[in-house]
Order: structure tokens, then sequence, then C-alpha cells
């Protein structure tokens, strides 16, 4: 399969729209509540942080 | 007519119209014109007939430019040495400023693809991060993890993005460095040692 400048470019705005939907769906399902995020937060696997 | 005779007649004809050395080059020419046509199993009268007569060939010279080579004179009054000492503190940090203006001005140049580069950079490895990582936020809640992990796509898919912009940028800048630089070189260190009469 030949990779193109197009094909980077599908992938990437693929990836981005489709990380932009997972996080809305994280954000929902925590009931769009930041408080909610606030526990362990500073823990060294977590990258999402609300301060 | 022989090699031997044509080379002879070419070489005492042509020394009334040019130097010793550009006969001298034009002659091996014409020999190694014939001794090919040699190789290739033509006669020696035969491979010179196939050449234009020594009288033709004096009479398309004739209209060809030449060119002469001056020597570029180099010598340096006493006079211009006092003064560019003396002038020194002067010239030297208005150079000095010249320099530092063109350096800046290619800092600032390159600080777009530089600045692309490390949105691309920070975009990859931040994402690769957050989503290898997104497992173990799981664990603290799942909307923790599923935020993480699609943070983590945005951020890669976004990386990828600025790396080809960077990749793309940075032909353009090469491109328009490099024509900077010939034309500050040109400006610079442009002199003619060969004259066309």
């Amino acid at each position: 399969m030949k990779i193109g400048k197009r094909f980077l470019i599908k992938l990437s705005l693929t990836f981005m729209l489709v990380g932009a939907i997972v996080s809305f769906i994280g954000f929902a399902s925590s009931g769009f509540d930041i408080d909610q995020y606030a526990e362990n937060q500073h823990h060294w696997y977590r990258v999402v942080h609300f301060e | 007519m022989n090699r031997i005779e044509f080379i002879k007649t070419l070489s005492s004809k042509l020394s009334y119209v040019m130097k010793p050395e550009e006969v001298r080059e034009l002659v091996d020419y014409y020999d190694e014109m014939i001794l090919d046509l040699m190789e290739e199993g033509m006669s020696e009268e035969k491979a010179v007939s196939q050449l234009d007569s020594p009288e033709s060939i004096i009479e398309s010279i004739k209209g060809t430019p030449l060119e002469f080579k001056f020597p570029i004179r180099k010598k340096v009054s006493p006079l211009w040495m006092v003064l560019l000492i003396a002038g020194f503190p002067l010239w030297g940090s208005l150079a000095l400023a010249g320099i530092m203006i063109v350096m800046s001005i290619y800092i600032l140049i390159w600080c777009i693809p530089f600045l692309a580069g490390s949105l691309a950079f920070a975009g990859v490895l931040g994402g690769l991060v957050s989503v290898v990582l997104s497992p173990l936020a799981t664990f603290d809640g799942l909307h923790i993890g599923l935020t993480q992990f699609g943070i983590g796509l945005f951020l890669f898919g976004a990386g990828i993005l600025f790396t080809m912009l960077t990749l793309s940028m940075s032909k353009t800048f090469i491109a328009y460095s490099q024509s900077m630089t010939n034309k500050i070189k040109k400006i610079l260190f442009n002199q003619r040692s060969v004259v066309s009469i």
C-alpha cells in the first residue's frame, strides 16, 4: 500500500475527529463535572489535569 | 595531406591570429579528432580529408570572440592599509552589526518551522504517552481513561499533521535560505576575472 500525503492528512484528521468524539464521550460519562477528575489527578500516569 | 602536414599547416596559420597556448589547444583538438577517425578504421589521408581544410578553420575562427584572462590587481596601497587599521573600530562594528542582522533574519525565518516541529514532536509524543497510559487511568474511573485516550488520539493526529507541515515548510525555507545566501555571497564576493572582447 502506498502511503501518500493525502492519506496521511486523512489519517491525522480521522485521529483528531475520533479523539475529540472519544474525549467528549469520556467527559459526558463524568456528567460534565470537572470535580469527577479531581481524585488522584497527580498520579504519574494521568495526563488530564484540571486545576 | 597526412596528419603531420595538416597539423603543421594549421599551427603555422593559427599562430598569426591566436596566442600560442590557444593554438596548442586547438591543434590538440584536431589531432585527437584525426586519431579517433583512424581508430575507427580510416587511413590517415582519409581521416584528414574528413576535416575542414586549415584555411576554412582559420576563417571560421576569425569571427568568434576570444577570451583573455586578466589577473585582478590586488595591490593595496600603504595609505589604504593605515586607513583600514585605524578605521577598524568603525567599519568592524558596522560589519559585525551587519552580520548580526543577517543572522537574526535567518533565526527569525527558521522560528516558524522550528515552532511547527516542536508542536509536531509534542503532539506525537504526548499523544502516544496519553494513549499508552490511558488503561492505567481507567482504574481511577472509566470517564478519566476515556477522556485521556481521546485526548491522546487527538494529540497524535495533530502531531502527524504538524510533522507533515514541518517537512513541507522546511523544504521551502531551505530553498529560500539557499537563494538568500547565494545573493549575499554574490553581493560580497562578486569579482570579474574574465573579459570577453
